[in-house]
């Protein structure tokens, strides 16, 4: 049994998706891609992944991610091409990395997000939320990365 | 597009509206020579995985010369925001105004679906009548063109029957006639619409005398095999797959029999090719196969046995619907306990002998109650029964035997849930001329049951809801003048409906419940099944109507 990361943006139209809609077809995609996956031993054979904290309607991401464990290792690039061949349009894969023991969970995430103001140029503003403290990031902003 | 996205922000399930599914299709608007808008009368959550719809689209996007689009009604916040001149209402793939396509269908599922036309001409900014040729072309299909007569002045043209074939010479027709405008200056639209007219199952208002059903083959080719996976969850969350078309039973109440018919059955590598392909082309972890009665399905035990194992691996459920109260339907059943637990839905109609000869579908009691004893060994705990009340000769004696095996089921051990649906006579069937019951008296009978049948969970439209159905099923061209005239509204209740239509001056029960019983009927141009067939089968049982 292998684990492994992958690495994907939400971008364009699929950032007005919610995260239940968005586990959906990243469950689907999953199934798309043919390869030998962990599933739960219920009648429903559920893929096990764990994936990144909820994004909130209407943030763009980079850097969000679902571990998987797959049953057989494959050779070469077909676990990305796999991946990248059948995620939806707007989940784009960014990169899959084989994990070797436990992957310590995101404490914070790293949002940017662009001000205009009068007269100056755009100017980029970088906020860092830690998980559970009730603050609240909204449209237009860009999750870029996770503090572990 | 920024602006877009801040813009659907605010609304509710904003991805409905944002288009960019995965397997839709968009192709280059300049370089296609006809457009075609499918636009459901459902909002997306209900409409967005519509067979029908798929096929549809399936099949226009296949021709190199058109292109398919697709919009959706919208939900209440959007429509007050289109009314109100912030939001347009545009088609998903390509965001543009319905007037900006060369034909726009609407599919009607349901009459129910008529009361809110205006409202959705209205949010395309479209009139609902005396259009000139600068408006693309509006033509309509699906179940509820069975009787399109109240709606007749909606449309330019309908689609009687399947449209598979259909839509194809219809875009054929509108290349032919004025080849990049598809019909878009005076004499390009009288050419088309005589065009249109000559094609077999199209009804043109105002040219056309009659229409006669069409109907095709199940060709492979005709089936999307990747159809468009919706943006959010849909209320029909799963793969559909249709098994066969038509049904092999003749209940005389009931219409998609007549509109479905002749049975065709897709031939079962086909049909097991269409399954696997689909199932691994989309991902989805649920299967439907359906039809107007599944398990009657020639080919089911094979094609059951065959895809079991896969979906057991690959943990996919596995759905059909449209059980009949027979062995057969109980076989289906425990061939597909292994894969998921089983909805059990049964629509017997009614358990008294001679309602059963008199709707030409045969329960009997002990076969019934034995299937149900079975069922409760292998391990399930509620069933749900459709019974239909008011049907034509129906007497107190009738509902007592209904009543009597319910408390048997019951005795089965099994938890019921009854639901009575008011008999709505139907055109084209043979009860085609029976008159509607009193609404008083069917209040009285779902009284009466409810108090027989205390602890067993009833449940059943109100006769409001039934008489709307059945005017609207039953209309003719006065109520298709009402419609026309309405304002644009979403009427939601069947007392909202009702009383659009006292308004306008039309009591609705005294509508539905006009006499039919001699004379022309407002549908007799529509030509579904042969009038002489259903009224010889309606004198079979005359007599026992009394």
């Amino acid at each position: 049994m292998i684990k492994v990361r992958v690495t994907y943006s939400k971008r364009g139209r699929f950032v007005l998706t919610g995260h239940l809609d968005t586990m959906m077809h990243i469950d689907m995609a999953l199934r798309r891609t043919g390869l030998h996956f962990v599933t739960g031993q219920g009648y429903k054979r559920k893929i096990k992944f764990a994936s990144s904290p909820a994004l909130p309607l209407g943030v763009e991401s980079v850097c969000e991610y679902i571990d998987v464990k797959l049953v057989e290792d494959y050779p070469g690039g077909i676990i990305f091409s796999r991946f990248a061949d059948n995620f939806p349009p707007g989940l784009d894969v960014i990169k899959t990395e084989i994990i070797n023991g436990k992957a310590p969970p995101p404490k914070a995430a790293v949002y940017e997000k662009k001000l205009k103001f009068l007269g100056l140029f755009p100017r980029v503003i970088r906020k860092t939320i830690v998980f559970g403290s009730g603050e609240k990031i909204s449209f237009p902003a860009v999750r870029v990365k996770f503090k572990i | 597009m920024e602006k877009r996205i801040k813009n659907l922000l605010t609304y509710e399930r904003p991805a409905q509206y944002a288009g960019g599914e995965m397997f839709s299709i968009k192709k280059p608007w300049e370089a296609t020579a006809l457009k075609v808008l499918l636009v459901g009368p459902s909002v997306y959550q209900m409409g967005a995985s519509s067979l029908g719809l798929s096929i549809l689209y399936h099949i226009i996007n296949s021709r190199p010369d058109s292109l398919c689009e697709r919009a959706f009604m919208s939900e209440p916040d959007m429509r007050d925001a289109i009314f109100s001149g912030k939001e347009k209402f545009l088609s998903l793939e390509s965001g543009r105004a319905p007037r900006d396509f060369n034909i726009i269908g609407i599919t009607l599922p349901a009459k129910g679906c008529f009361f809110d036309l205006p409202a959705l001409f209205s949010l395309m900014a479209i009139p609902v009548s005396g259009r000139d040729e600068s408006y693309p072309v509006m033509i309509s299909g699906g179940p509820g063109v069975s009787n399109f007569i109240p709606v007749e002045g909606f449309f330019d043209a309908f689609i009687v029957g399947d449209g598979e074939e259909a839509m194809g010479k219809m875009l054929d027709a509108a290349l032919g006639c004025n080849t990049r405008r598809g019909g878009r200056s005076a004499t390009g639209r009288d050419s088309l619409m005589r065009a249109l007219s000559d094609i077999e199952g199209v009804f043109v208002p105002g040219i056309s005398k009659s229409v006669k059903k069409t109907f095709c083959s199940l060709r492979e080719e005709y089936y999307p095999l990747k159809p468009v996976i919706p943006n959010i969850r849909t209320l029909q969350d799963r793969l559909d797959i249709e098994v066969m078309r038509g049904c092999p039973n003749n209940c005389r109440f009931c219409e998609a029999k007549r509109f479905y018919a002749p049975v065709r059955v897709r031939p079962p590598d086909e049909l097991k090719k269409i399954i696997f392909d689909s199932l691994k082309n989309t991902g989805w972890k649920g299967l439907s196969l359906s039809s107007l009665s599944t398990p009657q399905y020639p080919h089911i035990s094979e094609v059951v046995e065959s895809i079991i194992p896969y979906l057991q691996k690959n943990g996919i459920s596995l759905q059909i619907p449209s059980l009949r109260p027979e062995r057969k339907s109980v076989d289906c059943v425990m061939k597909i306990l292994p894969l998921n637990q089983v909805n059990l839905t049964f629509a017997p109609e009614t358990f008294s002998p001679r309602m059963q000869e008199i709707i030409g579908k045969n329960t009997p009691i002990d076969e019934f109650e034995e299937m149900m004893r079975e069922i409760k060994t292998a391990g399930f705990r509620d069933v749900k029964i459709y019974l239909m009340i008011g049907l034509p000769g129906e007497r107190d004696a009738d509902i007592d035997e209904n009543i009597k095996a319910v408390k048997r089921i019951r005795k089965a051990g099994l938890k019921v849930t009854l639901t009575l649906s008011p008999f709505v006579p139907a055109a084209h069937t043979p009860f085609e001329r029976v008159s509607l019951w009193d609404p008083c008296e069917m209040d009285e009978k779902l009284k009466r049951i409810k108090m027989e049948l205390r602890g067993v969970d009833v449940r059943h439209p109100s006769s409001e809801d039934a008489v709307v159905e059945s005017a609207l099923g039953r209309g003719d061209a006065r109520l298709g003048k009402i419609l026309l005239n309405m304002p644009a509204l979403f009427p939601e209740s069947s007392s909202a409906k009702m009383k659009i239509l006292r308004d306008a001056g039309l009591d609705a029960a005294r509508y539905a419940g006009r006499d039919f019983s001699g004379g022309e009927l407002p549908w007799e141009k529509i030509k579904i099944a042969d009038r002489s067939g259903l009224e010889k089968d309606f004198e079979q049982v005359r007599a026992l109507i009394g």
